[in-house]
């Protein structure tokens, strides 16, 4: 318990030291209330933008949860930068305590910004239960953008590039509800389509389920596959 | 303490052997040099012995006890001091101490620590504000830290002005004097000559001498004494072998103002290059 309050406070401390990471942890909060006033302003005068308040709420709801998975990739990156992973990996912790504590720690955040986001927005509201399950796939976001961008990325500046390319991929699957053919599901490798869908069906269908545990498995699957390559590339021991 | 039989390591990817079946041991209290220039081989080893490296051949044991076999609890067991500095630049050094200090079972007092190494003014101050000296000493006082029985120090003295030098130097006779057993890694053959019961030559991977500083430096030495005489250019040889009784030395000395005499002990330096033909920096 020592060490997780230890790395808890230190990773916080971290945060608050950075311009860049402060304005990060902000930018879910921007986004919240951008959605709860903007979009009803915007809807009053254009009513047909009410079709699309699904959509919206998708897309912002991944914002807010990818923020955190970028945070805990630059702390991660910073630890690159300062060769602390070195001594991290001298320490009498197993090198699972550290990887899974980043990527727990990262959930978390990226859990309570996507439920606040899908609680507190006012529009396309799926009910408490579903939001909370939405919100807790949304949460393994944050795990996936953290593994890549720290696995691939060498340093901040090609961090940036990476979570701006990541972020794109993950928003690509919004243009399957543009498709209305068996082609959509080819966006289900990217494990966001599923929470996508899920949304979808949690505000105007019947399959909730059917997508969020294949989603589920997907996330799963791919982050249990970038973990290996985390311990690999980065941790090897 | 540690002991290494035919160790052999390649690196991933390269053909290169790094560490072409090395033979050593180390004796619990002992201090232990490895000296070479860099890419010698001398990290490598040190890297294959706290585990950062694995997929080594041959042996490496610690206490006994193969380093692949050993779990985390040997990172309670050695302290390791990195070649370059490692810390969180964005936290002070009272809570980078802190933080590591958490994973431990035991550990000294932070500020014990850094007023150990005088830094107890600048314990609220973040690291990246700190000199390089200051950080190596924080580098030093972490790996000490849970007082451990081994420790492993790669380069501690590197770009080190001599006054921080001079500081790591006695915090690690302190810990000689403690009773435990350190590896140094240096190509400051000085600092080997001052710190080390034993030092082994390293170059391209393989140990091509291993013995005391003293006995190293006997061995490469002439038994000669060298003679500079005032208002005189010339230098003046004599075998140290019965120098009382040479008679030509005894005039010299008896009849003219000597400016300077030596001994022509070698260094660990002269001796390297002959036993390698490599220089050491």
């Amino acid at each position: 318990m020592k060490r997780i309050v230890q790395l808890t406070v230190a990773d916080l401390k971290k945060i608050f030291r950075d311009k860049t990471l402060l304005l990060f942890l902000l930018t879910p909060i921007l986004l919240i209330l951008f959605v709860r006033y903007f979009v009803p302003f915007i809807t009053t005068r254009y009513p047909e933008a009410a079709e699309y308040h699904v959509m919206i709420m998708m897309f912002a709801s991944a914002q807010t949860a990818i923020m955190f998975g970028f945070i805990s990739s630059f702390i991660i990156l910073d630890e690159k930068d300062e060769n602390v992973l070195q001594v991290i990996r001298i320490l009498p912790i197993t090198p699972s305590y550290f990887i899974f504590f980043r990527l727990i720690f990262a959930a978390l955040f990226s859990f309570a910004g996507a439920f606040s986001m899908i609680a507190f927005s006012g529009i396309a509201f799926p009910g408490w239960s579903f939001a909370f399950l939405l919100s807790l796939q949304y949460a393994l976001t944050a795990p996936l953008i953290t593994l890549v961008v720290s696995t691939y990325a060498n340093n901040k500046i090609e961090g940036m590039a990476f979570f701006k390319g990541v972020d794109l991929i993950l928003l690509v699957p919004v243009l399957s509800f543009f498709i209305d053919s068996w082609a959509r599901y080819l966006f289900g490798i990217v494990p966001v389509f599923w929470t996508f869908h899920s949304y979808d069906q949690a505000i105007s269908g019947n399959d909730f389920w059917l997508f969020f545990l294949i989603g589920s498995v997907v996330y799963i699957m791919v982050i249990a596959l970038l973990v290996s390559q985390f311990r690999k590339k980065v941790f090897d021991r | 303490m540690i002991d290494v039989k035919d160790l052999e390591y390649i690196y991933a990817g390269t053909a290169k052997t790094a560490l072409n079946r090395i033979n050593f041991n180390i004796d619990c209290g002992e201090v232990f040099g490895f000296l070479g220039p860099s890419g010698s081989g001398k990290s490598t080893t040190q890297k294959i012995l706290f585990r950062l490296l694995s997929g080594y051949n041959g042996s490496a044991k610690i206490d006994g006890v193969e380093v692949n076999q050993w779990g985390k609890k040997l990172y309670e067991k050695i302290g390791v001091g990195f070649e370059l500095p490692n810390h969180y630049l964005k936290l002070t050094a009272l809570e980078n101490l802190n933080f590591f200090k958490a994973f431990y079972s035991r550990s000294k007092s932070p500020m014990d620590l850094l007023a150990m190494v005088g830094l107890e003014k600048d314990a609220n101050k973040k690291v990246g504000d700190y000199s390089k000296g200051m950080k190596m000493r924080l580098n030093f006082v972490r790996a000490i830290m849970h007082d451990p029985e081994i420790l492993f120090l790669d380069e501690p003295t590197s770009g080190l002005d001599p006054v921080n030098s001079r500081i790591v130097k006695d915090l690690i006779l302190e810990q000689k004097k403690q009773g435990k057993t350190i590896f140094i890694t240096t190509h400051e053959m000085h600092d080997a000559d001052e710190l080390c019961d034993r030092v082994a030559f390293i170059a391209d991977g393989s140990i091509m001498a291993l013995d005391k500083p003293q006995n190293l430096k006997l061995k490469g030495s002439k038994r000669m004494v060298e003679v500079r005489l005032k208002n005189d250019h010339n230098l003046y040889e004599f075998s140290l072998d019965e120098l009382g009784k040479n008679r030509v030395f005894s005039a010299l000395i008896e009849r003219s103002e000597i400016e300077t005499i030596h001994s022509k002990e070698a260094t660990l330096d002269d001796i390297f290059i002959q036993i390698t033909g490599k220089t050491l920096s």
